[in-house]
C-alpha cells in the first residue's frame, strides 16, 4: 500500500514537473545569443567557476560527468557534462539560461551571481566538454591538469605540529626512472567525519618539493586526538588513508552527567529530591499518626 | 540439530548482541530446545561472524531482544552531539522529507514528525517555507514534565520516546512550544509485518495506540552512520546534518560535508524562539537570496487534500 | 439538681438525635428515583468509556493541537470544588467561626467525593490506562504530574480522616439509640464504623487533638494540591498559561466553586431532610458573605490575569485575549457568560441580604458551580488552539475543538458519580454533627450519649 502511494505521488510530481518544464520558457537575449566566453578560459577561472558551481549549482545539478546524453530523468536537474547540452548551447545561451532560469525548475540567478562569476561557471562547465573550442586568440587553452610529467609513486600524510599543518608528500619518478619530487600536482585531502568527508583542500598544487601543506586550524579531533584523513593526487593516481595524532585529545563530558530538571529520575536535582521526600514523608507520617489515633480510640472502647 | 558451544558460536552471540539480538537459550546448551528448532520448514538465516565466517542459524532461535533495544536506545551514541541545519533559502515545499518520514515511521498523513510550514512573519515580509522537525532541545521542556521517563534526552543529544512506557498523558504535547509532538489517537496505521515487529525505540515502530510519537533525528539510521530519512530524501539541498563535536555537517542532497561553524557563521544561522530558553539543536539559515518564485496554490499544495486523493485513487 | 440537669440533657439529646438521624431510617421514593437516575446515567457513561478504551482517545474531539479537552478541564474543576473541605473546615473552623458547625461535614463529604473523581477522570484521560502502574514504578520527581498525584492522594487521606474522625461520636449515638429503627445491615455498619466509641474524656482528647492537627495540615496540603494543578498549565511556555500568578488564581477560584457547591448541597439536604431548625437563614447568610468575600478575591486575580497581558498585547497573548474577549473569538460568548453568571452577578446579588437566603443562595450556587466548570474549559482549551507556530498540513478539525457525544457522556458520568457519592454519604450518615450541636446546646456530652 505504501508502495502504490509513493508511486502515485511520484507520478503526480513527475507530471507536474514535466508540465512545468514543458512550459519551460528559456529567455535568450538577442545580444548574447552568439556570445563567446567573456573571461579568459584558464586554470584560475575554471577553478573559481568550480567553487561557485559547488556552492550554488551542485545541490540540484550534482556532479558533472562527461556523457553523451543527459543521464538524469526529470524532475532531476540535468547533468551539465552531457555532450548534447554542451554542443547545442553557445556560451551566451548558457549565460542567459543561468541568468533568467526557465520559470520552472531552474531559477534565475540574474542578481544572485555576478556576470563575471556566471562566465567563470561557464568556463568550468566547458572544462568537461572535450570538443570545446575557445574563440578568443588571447584565451589560453585550459592547461593540462598536471604540469608534472612522470609517474607518481606514493602520497604520504604527516602532521607538522609546530605549524599545525597537515603535510602531503608526493614521491615519484620521471620518465627515466630517476626519483623526483613531483611539482605542481593537484592534491585533494579529506578529513573523515561521521556522515561524510570534509575537504581540507581540493585540487591544490604541490610545491617544488612535491609537498603540500594545509593549515589544520581548530578542526576537532576524536577524544584521543586523532583524525582520519584521506588524500589523493592527480585524479586518484595515488591515494592514501592515514590516522594522524594532531592533539592531546580532550575529555568528552557526557551532557547527562549533571543533575537537571529535564534529566531522568536518577539524575533529579538533589534539592528537589530532598524537598519532595522530606515533605511527602513528613505529611504521610502525620497521616499515619492520625490513623494510629483511630487505633488508640478503638483500644479505649471499654469504659 | 544440536548447537555446540564453540568459539564460533560465542563470537556469533557477541556479534548479534551488538544488534540487540540474543539467541534463544537452546543455542547455548546442546540438546535442549530441539523441538522448536527441528521443524523441517524452519527458515535458516545467514549471519556473518566477526571473524568473517558465515553461519546458518534457525530463524526460530533468534529473538530480537526488546530489553536490549531499549537499553542501547536510551544510552545513545557516546561522544556525539547531533545537530541539523536547515537552509530556508533552498526549501521550495517539495515535502519529500515529510513523505519519507511518514513512510519510515508508519505514520498517517496528518501525523507529522517533520512539518513544512509556510511562514509569514509580517504582511510586508513575504512568505517562506520552514521545515520544522523536533528541535531536540538541550533544555527540553518535554522531558521535564514526563511523569514516567517515557521521553528522555540521551547522551548524543537526541530526545527519544519509549512507547513501551508512555502512558499517554500528553503533558509533553502541552509543554512543547514548537508543536513538534503528535499523538496516536486511535489504532495506528498498519503496515505489513507490524504484528511481528519487535518495538524499536530508535525508530518508534510499530506505533502504538494511545502513545506519543515525534521526530527522532532517525536515531536508527544514525547508529549505522546514515543520514536521517528526511535529510536523505530532500532534493533541494535544504538539510545539513552532522555531529557538532566534529564541527561537520553533511548535506543530504549533494552529500557535501562542510564545517558547521563556517556554515552558521557565514550565513548568520539562528534557532527558533531562542528567548524561550529551550536551546534547540536545529539551526536555520535565513531565507535570503531565495531563488524560487513561490506560486503557492492553496488548492493543489494542500497536504491533506493530496493524501485524501491518494487514498481515493487507491480505493 | 444534677438529676434535673441530666433529664434536661437527655431530652435535648433525644430531640437532636431524632432530628438529625431521621433521614437514616427513611426510604422515600424520591431518593430511590434519584439514585436510580444517577446509576442509569453512570452505566451509560461506563459503556461510553468502554468504547473509548477500545478505540482510543480518537473518539473524543481532542487532536494534536487541542490535546487536552473536557477531561482535563473537569479534572481542574474537581480539584477546585474539592478544596471546599479546606475552606470550610480549616480556614473558617480554625478561625473559630461557630456557624460552620452544621456546614463542615457536608463540605468534607463534597471534598472527598470530588477529589476521588479527580483521580478517576485523570485515568479516563490517559491514552494508556493499562500502564497506570508505570506512574508508581517509574515516577519522576521532576514532573508536576507526580507532585499532583502525591498531593491528591494525601488530600484524599486527610479528607477521609476529617470526615470520619469527627463522625465517631455520632456513629456511637446511632449505635446506642437506634438499633430498633434501622435495618440490621445498616446498624451493623454504624456499629463497626463507630470503633467502639464510648466517649471517655481520653477519647475526646485524642479526637480533638487529632482533628486539630489535621485541620492545620490540610491548609498547606490543599493550597498545594491546587497550586500544583495550576502548574500543569503554568509550567509550560504557552500564552495564557505562562503566568506567575496561576497558583493563587486557581486557589481563589477553587474557593468560589466550593462555596457554590456547598450552598447547593446544603439547600437540598436541608429541604429533603427537614433540617430547617439546624441550617437556618443565618447559615446561608454567613455562607453568602463568605462567598462574596472569596469571589471578590477571585475577581481581583481575574483582573490581573487579563488586564496585565491586555495592556502589553504581546503577539501570542493578543491572540489568546482575542479568543476570549471578542464576541467573534471562538470562546468569546462562553467567556462573557461564564464571567457574568459565574462571578460578577453572584457578587452583586450576594451583597444584598435578600439574596443570602436559602433558595436564592441555591440558585447562585448552581450558577457558581456551572460557571466554574465552564471557566476551567476557558482556561484549558483556548490556549491550546493558539500555539506559537501555525497549524498546517492537518485536517480542518485540528484547528478547533468539538467535544464528541462520548466525551461529554463520560464527563457527565464522572460528575454523576461524584454527586452519587455525596448523595449516599448524606443519606446514610448524619450530615450535621450531632455531638457538636449537642455541645452547643449545653449538653454535657462526656457524661451522656
Amino acid at each position: 500500500m505504501k508502495k502504490s502511494i509513493l508511486n502515485i505521488i511520484g507520478l503526480i510530481s513527475i507530471s507536474l514537473m514535466i508540465a512545468a518544464s514543458a512550459q519551460a520558457q528559456w529567455k535568450i537575449d538577442d545580444g548574447l545569443k552568439d556570445a563567446k566566453l567573456k573571461v579568459d578560459y584558464n586554470e584560475d577561472n575554471i577553478t573559481a567557476g568550480k567553487a561557485i558551481y559547488d556552492s550554488r549549482c551542485k545541490a540540484c545539478h550534482r556532479d558533472i560527468v562527461t556523457t553523451e546524453k543527459n543521464d538524469r530523468a526529470l524532475p532531476s536537474a540535468p547533468n551539465l557534462g552531457n555532450k548534447e547540452f554542451q554542443s547545442t548551447n553557445t556560451d551566451g545561451e548558457i549565460f542567459c539560461k543561468i541568468a533568467y532560469g526557465n520559470g520552472g525548475g531552474m531559477p534565475p540567478f540574474e542578481k544572485q551571481i555576478s556576470d563575471v562569476d556566471k562566465w567563470k561557471v561557464i568556463a568550468y562547465l566547458r572544462s568537461y566538454y572535450p570538443a570545446y573550442k575557445v574563440s578568443s586568440a588571447s584565451a589560453q587553452v585550459a592547461a593540462p591538469v598536471n604540469s608534472f610529467k612522470g609517474t607518481l609513486n606514493a602520497i604520504k600524510l604527516s602532521y607538522d605540529s609546530e605549524n599545525n599543518m597537515i603535510v602531503a608528500q608526493l614521491s615519484g619518478q620521471d620518465g627515466d626512472g630517476n626519483t623526483v619530487k613531483p611539482k605542481g600536482v593537484k592534491v585533494s585531502i579529506y578529513v573523515k567525519r561521521y556522515f561524510g568527508e570534509l575537504p581540507l583542500c581540493d585540487g591544490e598544487k604541490t610545491d617544488a618539493n612535491g609537498m603540500l601543506s594545509i593549515p589544520l586550524g581548530n578542526l576537532p579531533t576524536d577524544t584521543m586526538g586523532f583524525i582520519m584523513l584521506k588524500a589523493s593526487a592527480a585524479n586518484n593516481a595515488v591515494s592514501t588513508e592515514s590516522k594522524l595524532k594532531v592533539s592531546d585529545g580532550y575529555h568528552w563530558k557526557n551532557p547527562l552527567d549533571g543533575r537537571h530538571l529535564w534529566a531522568v529520575r536518577a539524575k533529579t536535582p538533589l534539592w528537589l529530591l530532598i524537598t519532595y521526600l522530606t515533605v511527602t514523608i513528613s505529611v504521610l507520617a502525620i497521616i499515619a499518626w492520625a490513623f494510629f489515633q483511630l487505633f488508640r480510640i478503638y483500644n479505649l472502647r471499654e469504659r | 540439530m544440536s548447537q555446540e558451544i564453540t568459539p564460533e558460536a560465542t563470537s556469533r552471540r557477541n556479534f548479534l548482541k551488538r544488534f540487540g539480538i540474543t539467541l534463544g537459550a537452546a543455542s547455548t546448551v546442546s540438546g535442549l530446545g530441539l523441538l522448536s528448532a527441528c521443524t523441517n520448514d524452519d527458515e535458516m538465516v545467514s549471519l556473518l561472524t566477526t571473524d568473517g565466517k558465515t553461519v546458518q542459524v534457525p530463524k526460530s532461535q533468534m529473538k530480537i531482544d526488546l530489553k536490549k533495544m531499549e537499553e542501547r536506545g536510551r544510552e545513545g551514541l557516546p561522544g556525539k552531539k547531533f545537530v541539523m541545519v536547515i537552509d530556508l533559502a533552498k526549501c521550495r515545499n517539495a515535502r519529500k522529507c515529510m513523505a519519507a518520514c511518514q513512510g519510515a515511521h508508519h505514520l498517517k498523513p496528518e501525523q507529522h514528525h517533520i512539518n513544512v510550514l509556510r511562514m509569514e512573519n509580517d504582511k510586508r515580509t513575504g512568505f517562506y517555507f520552514q521545515p520544522k522537525p523536533c528541535m531536540h532541545c538541550d533544555n527540553p521542556p518535554c522531558t521535564k514534565v514526563c511523569p514516567v521517563d517515557a521521553t528522555f534526552k540521551r547522551q548524543d543529544g537526541i530526545v527519544l520516546i519509549d512507547n513501551e512506557r508512555c502512558i499517554g498523558c500528553r503533558f509533553c504535547i502541552a509543554a512543547c512550544p514548537y508543536s513538534a509532538r503528535v499523538f496516536n489517537w486511535s489504532e495506528p496505521k498498519y503496515v505489513e509485518g507490524d504484528d511481528d515487529r519487535v518495538y524499536d525505540i530508535e525508530l518508534n515502530v510499530p506505533q502504538k495506540k494511545g502513545t506519543i510519537t515525534k521526530c527522532l533525528f532517525s536515531a536508527d539510521r544514525l547508529r549505522i552512520g546514515k543520514l536521517p530519512y528526511c535529510v536523505s530524501a530532500c532534493e533541494n539541498g535544504v538539510y545539513w546534518f552532522g555531529d557538532a563535536n566534529e564541527d561537520a555537517v553533511t548535506n543530504g542532497t549533494s552529500k557535501e560535508t562542510t564545517r558547521l561553524s563556517t556554515l552558521l557563521e557565514e550565513n548568520a544561522g539562528y534557532t527558533l524562539m531562542p528567548e524561550l530558553g529551550t536551546k534547540p539543536s536545529v539551526y536555520y539559515l535565513p531565507p535570503k537570496d531565495r531563488l524560487f518564485k513561490y506560486n503557492y496554490d492553496a488548492e493543489t499544495d494542500d497536504w491533506m487534500k493530496l493524501h485524501d486523493k491518494e487514498a481515493e485513487a487507491k480505493s | 439538681m444534677s438529676e434535673i440537669i441530666k433529664q434536661n440533657d437527655e431530652k435535648i439529646m433525644t430531640k437532636i438525635t431524632k432530628d438529625l438521624t431521621h433521614h437514616l431510617t427513611t426510604r422515600p421514593l424520591g431518593f430511590k428515583l434519584w439514585i436510580g437516575f444517577l446509576l442509569t446515567f453512570i452505566a451509560v457513561a461506563i459503556w461510553a468509556y468502554g468504547i473509548q478504551f477500545e478505540k482510543g482517545l480518537g473518539v473524543t474531539g481532542m487532536r494534536d493541537y487541542v490535546s487536552w479537552g473536557l477531561y482535563i478541564a473537569s479534572f481542574v474543576f474537581f480539584v477546585a470544588v474539592a478544596l471546599v473541605g479546606m475552606l470550610i473546615s480549616a480556614t473558617v473552623g480554625l478561625l473559630k467561626q461557630k456557624w460552620i458547625v452544621p456546614v463542615s461535614r457536608v463540605a468534607e463529604m463534597i471534598a472527598l467525593a470530588f477529589v476521588l473523581m479527580a483521580g478517576v477522570i485523570i485515568v479516563v484521560d490517559m491514552g494508556r490506562p493499562d500502564r497506570l502502574l508505570n506512574v508508581f514504578i517509574y515516577g519522576r520527581f521532576q514532573s508536576p504530574i507526580i507532585w499532583d498525584i502525591t498531593v491528591v492522594q494525601v488530600y484524599i487521606l486527610i479528607s477521609f480522616l476529617l470526615l470520619f474522625l469527627p463522625m465517631l461520636p455520632d456513629l456511637a449515638i446511632i449505635r446506642n439509640h437506634m438499633k430498633g429503627d434501622l435495618p440490621k445491615w445498616q446498624w451493623k455498619m454504624y456499629n463497626i464504623l463507630s470503633l467502639g466509641w464510648v466517649g471517655t474524656p481520653q477519647q475526646y482528647k485524642i479526637l480533638h487533638s487529632t482533628v486539630r492537627v489535621l485541620l492545620i495540615l490540610i491548609v498547606p496540603v490543599a493550597l498545594g494540591i491546587h497550586t500544583v494543578t495550576s502548574w500543569l498549565s503554568a509550567m509550560t511556555l504557552r500564552a495564557g498559561w505562562d503566568s506567575t500568578i496561576f497558583g493563587p488564581y486557581y486557589v481563589t477560584g477553587a474557593f468560589v466553586a466550593g462555596a457554590g457547591a456547598v450552598a447547593v448541597a446544603l439547600y437540598f439536604i436541608r429541604r429533603f431532610y427537614h433540617l430547617e431548625e439546624y441550617i437556618t437563614d443565618y447559615h446561608f447568610d454567613k455562607l453568602g458573605q463568605l462567598m462574596v468575600l472569596v469571589a471578590l478575591v477571585y475577581l481581583y486575580f481575574n483582573l490581573n490575569e487579563f488586564w496585565v497581558p491586555g495592556f502589553k498585547m504581546k503577539t501570542a497573548d493578543a491572540k489568546h485575549l482575542h479568543t476570549l474577549f471578542s464576541l467573534h473569538g471562538e470562546y468569546g460568548v462562553m467567556f462573557y457568560l461564564t464571567q457574568m453568571f459565574g462571578l460578577i452577578l453572584p457578587i452583586i446579588f450576594g451583597l444584598f441580604r435578600r439574596f443570602r437566603k436559602p433558595f436564592p443562595m441555591m440558585i447562585i450556587g448552581i450558577a457558581l458551580v456551572v460557571g466554574a466548570w465552564f471557566k476551567r474549559v476557558i482556561i484549558i482549551i483556548p490556549t491550546l488552539i493558539h500555539a506559537y507556530l501555525p497549524i498546517q498540513n492537518v485536517p480542518e478539525s485540528f484547528h478547533e475543538y468539538d467535544p464528541t457525544g462520548i466525551e461529554i457522556t463520560i464527563t457527565l458520568g464522572v460528575i454523576a458519580v461524584a454527586v452519587l457519592i455525596v448523595s449516599l454519604l448524606a443519606k446514610f450518615f448524619p450530615v450535621i454533627p450531632i455531638w457538636e450541636i449537642a455541645e452547643e446546646k449545653g449538653v454535657d456530652i462526656e457524661r451522656d450519649l
